[in-house]
């Protein structure tokens, strides 16, 4: 009795099931640029500072790496929240593009790791000193934005847009 | 999924853009539902359905299984 009475209560409408994500579209991607920023701010110079002031105290070193980190975090945030505020397909399109960035950005990742590792990159271009593209810093926030920011925008524009044009 | 809302649509002489704005989705979703090149969700179908005053099954048809 009380199963029956719950499944009719239950919402079969969209709009009485609710929760859905409206938010201002230029509001999120501000929010997202401003942390991208930040984030791009705090990079380069805080391992520039780690680097030159290594009798600073532990924990200042801590703070320092952590806010391109909190940044980033934040970045991803607005980022989050600029997909869920638009419609249905274009949240398709840019989520499959977002998802896109990142595989392609772990496959580089990868492959570049270990290109280089068996000395590829060494072998190819030790006459004209591009060897150091080999240490490209995968693991720096600013070169990860950028690169899964280009990702992004040719998935987007070239791949998954160009579907439903 | 093959679907009437072109025909519909034209019939009520709504523009996409019209059309759009009713179901609180871009001109660009519109064109893809009636080219037939993006499948609708569920809650969209259903807001398609209160638009039109039609049933869903009036408005979309199952492709070949």
């Amino acid at each position: 009795m009380l199963y029956s009475a719950f499944m009719q209560n239950k919402p079969n409408l969209p709009e009485d099931i609710g929760g859905s994500a409206v938010r201002s579209w230029r509001q999120s991607c501000k929010a997202g640029a401003v942390w991208m920023m930040v984030a791009f701010m705090t990079d380069v110079p805080g391992a520039w500072l780690i680097a030159h002031h290594k009798g600073w105290p532990f924990f200042l070193h801590i703070v320092i790496a952590a806010l391109p980190l909190v940044a980033s975090a934040l970045y991803v945030y607005g980022i989050v929240n600029w997909i869920r505020g638009m419609d249905e397909l274009h949240r398709a399109i840019t989520s499959a593009a977002f998802v896109f960035s990142i595989v392609s950005y772990l496959f580089l990742f990868v492959a570049w790791t270990s290109l280089n590792a068996v000395g590829v990159f060494e072998a190819a271009f030790q006459w004209n000193r591009l060897e150091a593209l080999g240490r490209a810093p995968f693991g720096n926030c600013t070169f990860i934005i950028c690169m899964t920011y280009v990702l992004f925008g040719i998935a987007y524009k070239h791949i998954f847009n160009r579907r439903y044009q | 999924m093959k679907n009437r809302m072109r025909d519909l649509r034209m019939a009520k002489e709504w523009s996409q853009s019209d059309l759009a704005d009713k179901l609180g989705v871009s001109r660009q979703t519109v064109n893809a539902i009636e080219t037939e090149r993006y499948d609708p969700s569920l809650p969209l179908a259903f807001k398609v359905s209160r638009v039109f005053k039609l049933p869903i099954e009036e408005i979309f048809e199952a492709g070949k299984e």
